[in-house]
């Protein structure tokens, strides 16, 4: 069962040298429990798809169907969708950098449900899961890159949203750091049936991924599957 | 409140960086504080001077006057009726009955203008508490030769304690072969009292109502009665002189404090809260600190909004957590400033390098008064500007987009 399906998506941008088509008719569809890497250039338009895919961009055309609903950024439910429905990681984590590592994973469950407690206690769950909970008292700056983006994951899934994008999860960290947070992401797909949509430019990566898109001239295409 | 909104403010203020200390801040907390002291000061001050205006105004005055309404002295019979008419009028504190007229004083070859009240000293209480005012000598006008003086009318005429000297009046002059002599009466000074209004302190004396009366030549008549009221009715006087002037079928002549310094008062409040106004303008000017510094923090936080807006926080949740913050701050700020300003005007009022001028401002002295309305109008009106100045830069927030926050926060 599909839970993302986009249609002739096309979205562009409008600077001094006139109109940067980025996307130009993307079709996709992406089925719970997937993951689903998507590779390309640096500039080809992966991070704008991401961002538009987890609505964090609105798009010019076509559509998006998100478990059978059709979704846009000027919906009136989009702050309950960014918080409940998907989860963001981040090229560079953007922990907060005054809250601790259970403030920052607590932080969209806080907002969801406005109790700090629970917020706190879901976040100490997940960080023994992923065995960062000796450093739940500890501030980003404190915490190694590999650690902050464990945070960073944790974060992105306490909510128990239905999709994860993730936007070059591995940019920023060394191979060893790489490998050990794809074997996490493969393990919360694993044990939790979570569905990630991955933005990177490491083919090795997106070889292990269910299934492996290839965005050139603002188009999708699938590499295998 | 929204706990997220507390949680964040509580994160604010224990942060281990103290951003609160940051110069922006820091300027936003100095340029409110200044502003509120100085408008706490003006505003202190001169309630300080209104209040000392009264206070002194009623030491000396009484609250409502009765008049012969026929333009002649009060009666024994007119004086009955109204003593007993004043006994059962709840608003009354205390009455009591004057002779006054204007008179020459005379000492040492000096000649001074002023007016001379006879008023009894065994009424109990007294209608006015200028009693209080003898700082020098005593008040003892119980004898018929006995008198007391402004400070500035025996500073005028050189005397001292027990020094006698002579009142003269044209009224009832005798006519003699050299023509008019007015008359005269020689008093004993037992003291001189110091109200603080230029007004009284250079022109009134105070003797025995029977001294005056037989000096005037008034047999049983007097020149008027004085009414206290109680607090309660004070600002009432002009109603209530209304009112009795009928029941008294208008046998009197019957004038408030209102009539004689009605105005006075009515203009000091309104100088009050024009002044008022205009320093308000230099809270308005500190709140452009409020802008900038609103300004900086949401640049500042720029990734930290972006990513709570990625997560669902709404822009409004936002928009509280950082209006929360600068309320807070700007509410000590102000609670320090009206402190500081409470501070400098009692120093002020204590210092002696600078006085007013009697002859111009009526008092001598500065004076302040802590008045809970001031207090909380002052808070109010500031608290609104900061909370007006905080909103405009707030809206920035609405008008972010989110990827452009995180793709520059990431470079």
């Amino acid at each position: 069962m599909n839970i993302l399906k986009v249609e002739n998506l096309k979205k562009s941008y409008h600077d001094a040298g006139g109109k940067l088509e980025i996307l130009k008719g993307i079709d996709l569809e992406i089925n719970a429990g997937e993951t689903v890497a998507i590779t390309g250039q640096s500039g080809s338009g992966k991070s704008t798809l991401l961002h538009v895919l987890g609505m964090l961009d609105d798009y010019d055309s076509g559509s998006i169907i998100f478990n059978n609903e059709p979704i846009k950024v000027s919906d009136k439910k989009i702050n309950k969708f960014r918080n409940s429905e998907i989860g963001f990681v981040f090229q560079f984590h953007y922990l907060l950098e005054d809250f601790t590592a259970e403030e920052n994973i607590a932080m969209p469950a806080f907002i969801k449900n406005n109790d700090k407690n629970a917020s706190k206690k879901a976040a100490q769950v997940l960080m023994k899961k992923l065995d960062i909970i000796n450093r739940k008292d500890h501030y980003p700056n404190q915490l190694s890159g590999g650690e902050q983006q464990r945070v960073a994951f944790a974060r992105a899934i306490i909510n128990n949203p239905k999709i994860v994008f993730a936007d070059e999860p591995t940019g920023n960290l060394d191979s060893e750091h790489s490998n050990e947070l794809i074997s996490l992401l493969i393990h919360l797909n694993k044990s939790f049936n979570q569905t990630f949509v991955i933005v990177t430019h490491n083919e090795d990566i997106a070889g292990k991924m269910d299934k492996h898109y290839h965005l050139e001239n603002g188009k999708l295409s699938l590499i295998n599957h | 409140m929204n706990k997220l909104v507390i949680f964040f403010l509580n994160k604010f203020l224990r942060s281990p960086r103290k951003e609160w200390l940051r110069v922006d801040s820091i300027f936003m907390v100095l340029g409110i504080i200044i502003s509120v002291a100085t408008l706490t000061i003006s505003l202190t001050l001169f309630d300080g001077y209104t209040s000392a205006m009264k206070k002194i105004y009623f030491g000396v005055n009484s609250h409502i006057y009765f008049f012969n309404g026929k333009d002649a002295p009060i009666n024994a019979k007119l004086q009955d009726k109204l003593e007993q008419f004043l006994s059962d009028q709840p608003e009354v504190y205390s009455f009591g009955k004057i002779i006054s007229n204007q008179v020459m004083i005379t000492s040492k070859g000096r000649v001074k203008a002023a007016f001379l009240r006879g008023i009894d000293p065994e009424v109990n209480p007294q209608p006015t508490t200028f009693k209080k005012f003898v700082k020098i000598g005593s008040y003892d006008i119980h004898e018929n030769n006995k008198i007391v003086i402004g400070y500035k009318i025996a500073k005028e005429l050189n005397v001292g304690i027990n020094d006698t000297i002579k009142i003269i009046s044209p009224i009832n002059s005798k006519v003699t072969a050299f023509g008019m002599l007015p008359t005269s009466k020689s008093f004993i000074v037992s003291g001189f009292y110091k109200s603080g209004m230029h007004e009284y302190d250079s022109q009134y004396a105070f003797c025995n109502i029977q001294a005056a009366s037989e000096y005037f030549n008034l047999a049983d008549n007097v020149t008027m009665y004085e009414v206290k009221l109680k607090d309660d009715f004070i600002e009432k006087a002009d109603y209530l002189a209304y009112v009795w002037s009928h029941k008294l079928d208008y046998d009197f002549q019957i004038s408030s404090w209102l009539d004689f310094s009605g105005n006075l008062f009515a203009l000091l409040e309104l100088e009050k809260w024009v002044i008022f106004i205009i320093l308000s303008f230099l809270v308005l000017i500190a709140s452009f600190n409020v802008i900038s510094a609103v300004s900086a923090t949401i640049i500042e936080k720029k990734s930290e909004l972006g990513i709570m807006r990625a997560f669902g926080a709404s822009n409004k949740i936002l928009r509280k957590i950082l209006l929360v913050r600068i309320m807070i701050i700007s509410f000590i700020s102000i609670l320090l400033g009206q402190a500081l300003g409470y501070v400098l005007s009692f120093l002020i009022s204590k210092q002696g390098f600078f006085q007013l001028k009697g002859e111009i401002y009526f008092i001598d002295k500065l004076y302040v008064s802590f008045q809970p309305f001031s207090w909380f109008i002052i808070l109010s009106v500031s608290l609104l500007i900061v909370f007006v100045a905080s909103l405009m830069p707030l809206r920035k927030i609405e008008k972010m987009q989110i990827t452009n926050i995180l793709r520059g926060a990431g470079k």
